[in-house]
């Protein structure tokens, strides 16, 4: 899914179709509705993520840099 | 006038809301645009709902479940568990708890004014912890003072919880300038000694994240399959028909996929704010970096979290069926937050110390629960906020914090030896603070799992 995959307004939409899923399958208490949830949740965790929230993992691998100059954790090359 | 009714009204919109409108405000008293204030409130507030929506549904749909899991096998414990919930409900009611809101803004004021603390707490909708612990002692002594110094003592202890995981709380989330200051995560004291005992046991030094598990045991590990496994057994143990089985099972699972999505999301809109707030903050008090406190559902992105809370629920039902003197069955208050977030604040999110904390420590929240049952009935009848019948009693079987409140309801009444257990436990609170001060980053200890053709070589990501 190489345009889908980069994305954001899409996944944002998928995001949201998701949730309104879940709060209908809460309501209605019809819970087979739940396993479009999983689907989806799956799919926005393993390729929607990345596209989704950068601004976290790039902030996540900044304060790891951190760490890493201030040698706080290293890094061990495999032998 | 009665003040009591003012803060409720204050409060009656929901954390949802009341965290939402001081998030904008605070934001624009930051200097950020209006437009960018208020968006940010907003998606907290969103946020807020979604999550409250996930997790009430989880416990709507365990509860039936195991109360069926308690009929069948007999279990017959006197004390129903009306949860967070009907705890919040009943102190909110008694006619002192507005008092508590005062004294947690003035510790709040007077703690940041004088540098022992730098954490903003904007989590005002659990000042009604503090009003609850407030009105154990007072059950306990017949003191509004004591219970006064309760109040204090836990409002201190939250900040200082929230100085201790700010930094954790940043590299966990990548979000810098909030903490989680909820005395839930107090738990995680009483945890640390065996915690610390896992130092030297090596299966507990390795990187147990949710990820390590996927590379072990596969699709197994994936957190949706886990709680689908666990809402099954649930439902296959409470005798549901099939159906109703899978149906547990696939909202458990639906939760599991959901909420860290979920919390993601909202949590990530919070940078801006956070990082104007921080830059406010550097520009104004040099050398401080203060912290916003919000409640613990920002933690809500964390999978091992949730993962320990599911995979807790059966075995918290199991205790309560076996524990000797134990009176309460678990069940609005099955989910148990304080070792989920105590366990994940504490190991920094190492799930197999989690779980195994978890199983450890789950007993003392039965007992607690048991010893407060009293307390819980009485405030429930004499403030009328949830209805109890005559010969019945209530209480909360994941009672936050309660090896603090018993200690403090005791000692305050003159018991020495509760006296020395309370001081022990605020000088072991003091010890883990200081060894959170210069370790802020448990995770950083634990070791990449060992690849098998070279059992010497240890790689860090």
């Amino acid at each position: 899914m190489p345009d889908l995959g980069k994305s954001k307004r899409i996944w944002t939409f998928i995001s949201f179709i998701t949730f309104i899923l879940f709060g209908l399958a809460a309501l209605l208490h019809q819970y087979w509705i739940n396993i479009f949830v999983i689907i989806f949740g799956l799919l926005i965790k393993y390729y929607g993520s990345n596209v989704l929230f950068t601004k976290g993992k790039e902030r996540r691998k900044y304060l790891k840099q951190k760490l890493i100059e201030a040698r706080v954790i290293s890094i061990k090359k495999q032998k | 006038m009665n003040w009591n009714s003012i803060v409720q009204a204050i409060l009656s919109p929901g954390p949802s809301v009341v965290i939402s409108i001081l998030i904008m405000i605070l934001g624009l008293f930051f200097g950020m645009k209006v437009s960018k204030a208020v968006l940010s409130g907003l998606y907290l507030g969103v946020g807020f709902i979604g999550m409250s929506m996930a997790i009430n549904q989880l416990v709507t749909i365990v509860t039936p479940a195991t109360k069926a899991l308690a009929k069948n096998t007999g279990i017959n414990l006197p004390a129903v568990d009306f949860g967070w919930t009907g705890a919040s409900a009943i102190t909110w009611a008694w006619a002192v708890a507005f008092v508590f809101f005062a004294i947690e803004i003035g510790v709040n004021l007077v703690m940041l004014v004088t540098k022992t603390t730098n954490v903003v707490n904007a989590d005002m909708w659990n000042v009604w912890g503090l009003a609850l612990t407030g009105y154990m002692v007072y059950f306990a002594t017949g003191s509004y003072i004591w219970a006064f110094i309760a109040g204090v003592i836990q409002a201190i202890i939250s900040l200082k919880l929230g100085d201790m995981w700010s930094e954790e709380i940043e590299n966990m989330l990548g979000y810098p300038g909030i903490t989680v200051p909820h005395i839930e995560a107090f738990t995680a004291i009483i945890m640390w000694p065996v915690n610390r005992l896992m130092d030297f046991i090596p299966i507990f030094n390795y990187r147990w994240s949710a990820k390590e598990l996927k590379k072990k045991i596969g699709i197994l590990s994936e957190p949706v399959v886990m709680g689908s496994i666990i809402g099954l057994i649930i439902g296959l143990a409470g005798r549901y028909t099939i159906a109703n089985a899978l149906s547990l099972a696939i909202t458990v699972g639906a939760v599991m996929a959901i909420f860290p999505v979920m919390a993601k999301f909202f949590m990530d809109s919070l940078t801006p704010f956070g990082t104007t707030m921080s830059n406010f903050m550097k520009n104004r008090f040099k050398n401080r970096e203060f912290v916003i406190g919000l409640d613990w559902p920002v933690l809500g992105q964390s999978t091992e979290l949730w993962v320990t809370m599911v995979v807790l629920i059966p075995v918290s039902i199991a205790f309560a069926a076996i524990l000797p003197g134990n009176q309460v069955l678990p069940i609005a208050g099955v989910i148990n937050y304080c070792l989920g977030v105590g366990g994940l604040l504490l190991t920094g999110g190492n799930l197999l110390r989690m779980l195994v904390l978890g199983i450890i420590y789950q007993p003392l929240f039965l007992y607690g629960s048991t010893y407060f049952t009293n307390v819980f009935t009485k405030l429930a009848r004499d403030t009328g906020a949830v209805n109890v019948p005559k010969g019945s009693l209530v209480s909360w079987s994941s009672i936050e914090a309660p090896d603090l409140r018993f200690l403090m309801s005791k000692a305050f009444t003159g018991n020495i030896f509760a006296w020395i257990g309370l001081v022990s436990l605020l000088i072991l609170f003091w010890f883990v603070y200081r060894s959170f001060k210069k370790n802020p980053v448990p995770s950083k200890k634990y070791k990449e799992q060992l690849i098998k053709k070279n059992p010497k070589s240890v790689v860090a990501k």
